[in-house]
């Protein structure tokens, strides 16, 4: 990038490289960014430490403003970026800062079933979910919702999918949150975005979102794993999807509302897809509440996925879900923001937490557990790309550092546009078949933006956040089918 | 010929649009989003007239905005916008007639979340103006 500064980063240790405040002026804090020498290399390739220190200007920004070894080059924040602003010293809140997929996330769950078990029918189960599960751009599903509903889904997310039958209170005490945020407002949200989100409830969606049938291949954490139930060569689901066009059309109203706010407050950003306001303005609190409904909305749309792959579950194997022990391990977001109560120099504050591409990760021990992962930390779901690994991780007490958050996945190394020149993809599909990995996408041209090689090494990635203590090895899957939309 | 291009971004989409008049460049950057969404299948569909006012606090903004209307509009009613006639424009406002097609006349290739103020640029040299846009994909 001809227009790129080189940035002087500051190794503090083998994970750790500083961006120091006088990098730009503007920047209250510095920027903390979390790599080794081998993912630095690529994370210097485009202008995501240039948005790190970006981020770094936002008023009430405590600490640093942190990038998980994931980071890359997004529009306004990083993708993998953590800020967190003091509410009461006049921190803002930045719709940028959460993304257009407002609480993009991921769910795991289990089956009883071991690899050698289902492994001629992997084929099968793959067809059966691709064919059930509606995905790509612009899906609609069969859950067709009234307005009335819609509000509904709002205020009580996933609880809206288990009171109609699809699903358990065990999934709820499994999910972030138990699917619904407090303070959700149906009232803050326009016209335009209930007629978008109307038809999109239970839809996987197109581009990263994907649903994979997985096998553990690795174990790292075996107490963990024997309270999780989990062994290796076990059958795994992955869910990745988020709000839709309703959680699109939230961010664009309220990107588009701070970008007045900026003048109004007397704010100084380098780049206005950081638009804000402080949190406790009537702007921020008007955003947050919408915020609020489209993570509300995610939780029940990632419900209903789980809820329709249980179906498909039942019909291809003929036995019920229970019976194959198709049991939620977590579900958590990482696209949101989050209002916390954390330790900054030695006292408590409330802060706003900004997770765009990272993963919360509460350690053990913290009140926001259900109580079977109170000893072991809170599950962190790591998708890794559709030709190598993805992982289970837990929440460690060291990651106070970063008010709790971890990377949230393998973080993009190459742009579509290389992809497309690059890949070939009858070739890729092979490939990927020779690894006894079946894809099934709606569009070819998914299948090569996608490709593995596009990805960082996941492998690399939560090498760096183990090695940094921010969060440790559970277990490590590998992919079987992948339904892409 | 294409009036657009396809920029180096790791994660997103962005292009670079040129036309001879400002009106002309707004129309452009429209057509070019639809164009990265989606590729026309059947011959025979039938196309709807909507009617779009967009208001803004600057030229930039008008843009974001012009596109993102019609993104939301697009995903609202599904529909894939196929030309369009800008009736009257300023540096703040624009009204326009948007010709579109069912989306079953299509053939889709890549969701746009939304249109980004991210190095979002619209320059003049002589009789060519020149614009640029990131997406979210």
């Amino acid at each position: 990038m001809s227009e790129m500064r080189e940035c002087s980063l500051e190794k503090i240790d083998d994970y750790r490289f500083r961006i120091p405040r006088s990098y730009k002026p503007g920047m209250r804090v510095p920027g903390i960014v979390y790599a080794d020498e081998k993912l630095l290399k690529d994370i210097r390739q485009d202008k995501a430490v240039e948005q790190v220190a970006n981020v770094a200007f936002l008023p009430g920004i405590v600490n640093a403003s942190l990038a998980m070894p994931d980071i890359h080059w997004g529009y306004g924040f990083c993708i993998g970026g953590v800020a967190a602003t003091d509410i009461e010293a006049g921190g803002v809140i930045s719709p940028g800062g959460v993304g257009y997929d407002i609480n993009c996330g991921v769910r795991l769950l289990k089956t009883e079933f071991e690899y050698e078990e289902i492994k001629d029918k992997v084929r099968e189960l793959t067809l059966a979910l691709f064919s059930d599960i509606p995905s790509g751009v612009g899906s609609k599903g069969d859950i067709k919702v009234s307005a009335r509903e819609e509000k509904e889904i709002l205020l009580k997310g996933s609880a809206w999918a288990v009171a109609k039958g699809w699903g358990t209170d065990e999934d709820l005490a499994c999910t972030e949150e138990r699917g619904a945020i407090a303070g959700a407002d149906p009232s803050v949200i326009s016209e335009r975005a209930y007629e978008r989100g109307k038809a999109q409830s239970g839809t996987l969606g197109s581009g990263n979102h994907f649903l994979e049938v997985q096998v553990i291949d690795q174990l790292y954490d075996r107490a963990a794993c024997d309270a999780l139930g989990l062994r290796t060569g076990q059958v795994m689901v992955m869910i990745h999807s988020g709000s839709r066009g309703f959680g699109y059309q939230v961010c664009e109203e309220y990107v588009r509302s701070m970008v007045r706010c900026l003048d109004k407050y007397g704010i100084n950003v380098p780049d206005r897809q950081l638009a804000c306001a402080p949190v406790d303005s009537p702007e921020g609190k008007a955003y947050l509440a919408a915020m609020r409904c489209a993570a509300n909305y995610a939780w029940a749309n990632r419900q209903c996925l789980m809820h329709l792959t249980r179906c498909v579950f039942e019909r291809v194997f003929s036995m019920s879900w229970q019976k194959m022990g198709m049991e939620l391990i977590y579900d958590v977001a990482h696209n949101i923001a989050k209002i916390e109560t954390h330790i900054v120099d030695g006292k408590e504050k409330k802060l706003c937490i900004h997770r765009k591409g990272a993963t919360r990760a509460f350690p053990p021990g913290h009140p926001a557990l259900p109580p079977q992962y109170k000893q072991i930390g809170q599950p962190v779901i790591i998708p890794g790309d559709m030709g190598r690994n993805s992982y289970l991780l837990a929440g460690t007490h060291k990651a106070a550092e970063t008010f709790y958050s971890t990377c949230h996945g393998a973080g993009r190394l190459k742009s579509r546009t290389a992809a497309a020149r690059s890949i070939n993809v009858n070739v890729l599909l092979k490939d990927l078949e020779s690894k006894g990995i079946i894809v099934k996408a709606s569009g070819r041209a998914t299948i090569v933006e996608e490709a593995p090689q596009v990805y960082k090494d996941v492998n690399d990635v939560v090498d760096v956040v183990h090695n940094a203590g921010i969060s440790k090895r559970v277990c490590r899957m590998r992919p079987l089918g992948v339904i892409k939309g | 010929m294409k009036t657009y291009s396809l920029l180096e971004h790791t994660a997103d989409i962005a292009i670079r649009v040129k036309a001879g008049t400002l009106k002309t460049l707004f129309k452009n950057a429209a057509l070019a989003m639809f164009d990265i969404m989606a590729e026309k299948k059947a011959r025979h569909a039938r196309e709807k007239v909507l009617h779009l006012t967009v208001q803004a606090d600057s030229v930039e903004d008008l843009l974001v905005q012009w596109l993102n209307d019609l993104l939301s509009l697009s995903s609202a009613k599904a529909l894939i916008c196929s030309r369009i006639k800008i009736e009257s424009m300023s540096s703040q406002a624009l009204k326009a007639k948007v010709f579109a097609r069912g989306i079953s006349a299509y053939r889709l290739h890549t969701e746009i979340k939304a249109v980004t103020y991210h190095e979002l640029s619209i320059r003049r040299r002589g009789s060519l103006w020149t614009g640029k846009v990131v997406f979210d994909v």
